[in-house]
């Protein structure tokens, strides 16, 4: 399946061809998980109505938007998304559009080597999680962390999912029932910073969910408040990545840095990961983006 | 401004963003023909096009620009 997905998109996108063929050249290992997420999401796909060519048009869109995005901001070194009202007026809000775009993300986790790197970081950090007994994912989106999670932790017996996204609730629960595990998840389609639980988390998940916010340190403190005394949170964002629902501009990841310290945490491990295999100095001359994820810690 | 101009305009643009005084695009010319044409070199490519002519292209318009002869064509529909 795999081959003829491949080949479906490159003909719509032929620029595509190389930088996926170097990629699972030199990672063997993504082209297999790529067939494992192909065969999990072809069930949720056919579920509800749909195929893989959708998805692979969804890629495109996605793909087509960052695009975009990316030539407006070189242009004005701005991101074209002012505010989170914005965002939420022309994307969160359109069901439809925020379908294609999350379906998009979940096959970008694999093809795109900074997003695979950064999955594989929290596929690795969640297998060796000493039986957290509950779990909160703020901005589930695609859903595919969360079934990472149940997967790695079947004996969690409180996972609570929080999105501000119908469409994102929507997908959740659709590849949870694809996968047999709904019944494992409560979710919420509510705004995290209204969010009031009776009891805190263990680990808590947010996946690229900063730069959509006008001031994402608030949502930090929040869950800051929601972790339990032990407890750990996944954090990934991105620096200098256009998109049309990003409002943060991050510069560098020293700056997300201080942003995690300012909320009252200290990085227990991280990783940044560059969207091209060029030199540092051309990833500073072209405002590349980077993705960074890490595991903090209340101090 | 006639395909012809803007095919020797497009010309141009290829020639800067690829770092290439000899370069021969064609219609069918695309990211397989040429080594370097990856999705970075495609945003330049964009961009350029863009302020060089003096146009914005919408999302989908974006994904429509496949090979030179599609660039050609859309070009200069819009500068019409």
């Amino acid at each position: 399946m795999n081959e003829s997905v491949l080949e479906n998109l490159y003909s719509i996108q032929p620029t595509q061809r190389k930088k996926i063929t170097k990629f699972f050249n030199e990672t063997p290992k993504a082209n297999e998980d790529f067939r494992d997420f192909l065969s999990l999401y072809n069930d949720f796909l056919n579920e509800n109505n749909l195929n893989i060519n959708e998805l692979v048009k969804s890629y495109v869109f996605l793909c087509n938007q960052m695009t975009h995005s990316r030539i407006h901001f070189i242009k004005t070194g701005s991101y074209p998304t002012e505010n989170q009202e914005e965002a939420l007026n022309t994307v969160y809000s359109n069901k439809e559009l925020m379908t294609n775009y999350l379906m998009g993300l979940a096959i970008s986790q694999f093809l795109w080597k900074h997003h695979y790197l950064l999955l594989n970081f929290y596929r690795n950090h969640i297998s060796t999680l000493e039986k957290p007994s509950s779990y909160l994912e703020v901005g589930a989106g695609h859903g595919l962390f969360l079934i990472d999670f149940i997967k790695a932790q079947e004996e969690c017996d409180r996972i609570d999912v929080v999105d501000i996204s119908e469409a994102a609730i929507s997908i959740s629960k659709g590849l949870l029932e694809s996968c047999k595990v709904a019944d494992k998840v409560n979710l919420f389609h509510t705004d995290i910073i209204e969010y009031e639980p009776t009891e805190k988390y263990d680990f808590i998940t947010m996946g690229e969910v900063l730069e959509h916010l006008d001031n994402p340190v608030e949502i930090l403190k929040k869950l800051k408040n929601l972790l339990s005394k032990d407890g750990e949170l996944f954090l990934s964002t991105c620096v200098n990545c256009p998109a049309p629902d990003h409002v943060y501009h991050f510069k560098t990841v020293e700056e997300v840095r201080a942003l995690i310290s300012s909320a009252g945490f200290k990085v227990v491990k991280e990783i940044e990961a560059p969207s091209e295999d060029i030199s540092p100095e051309k990833i500073e001359k072209f405002k590349v983006d980077i993705s960074y994820a890490c595991i903090i810690k209340g101090v | 401004m006639k395909k012809e101009e803007v095919h020797s305009k497009l010309q141009d643009i290829f020639r800067d963003v690829f770092e290439e005084d000899d370069l021969i695009i064609k219609d069918e010319t695309d990211a397989d023909s040429i080594e370097e044409w990856d999705s970075l070199i495609h945003v330049s490519l964009i961009a350029n096009i863009e302020s060089d002519f003096d146009i914005r292209f919408s999302v989908g318009e974006i994904g429509e620009l496949k090979d030179v002869g599609e660039m050609v064509s859309l070009i200069t529909q819009k500068i019409s």
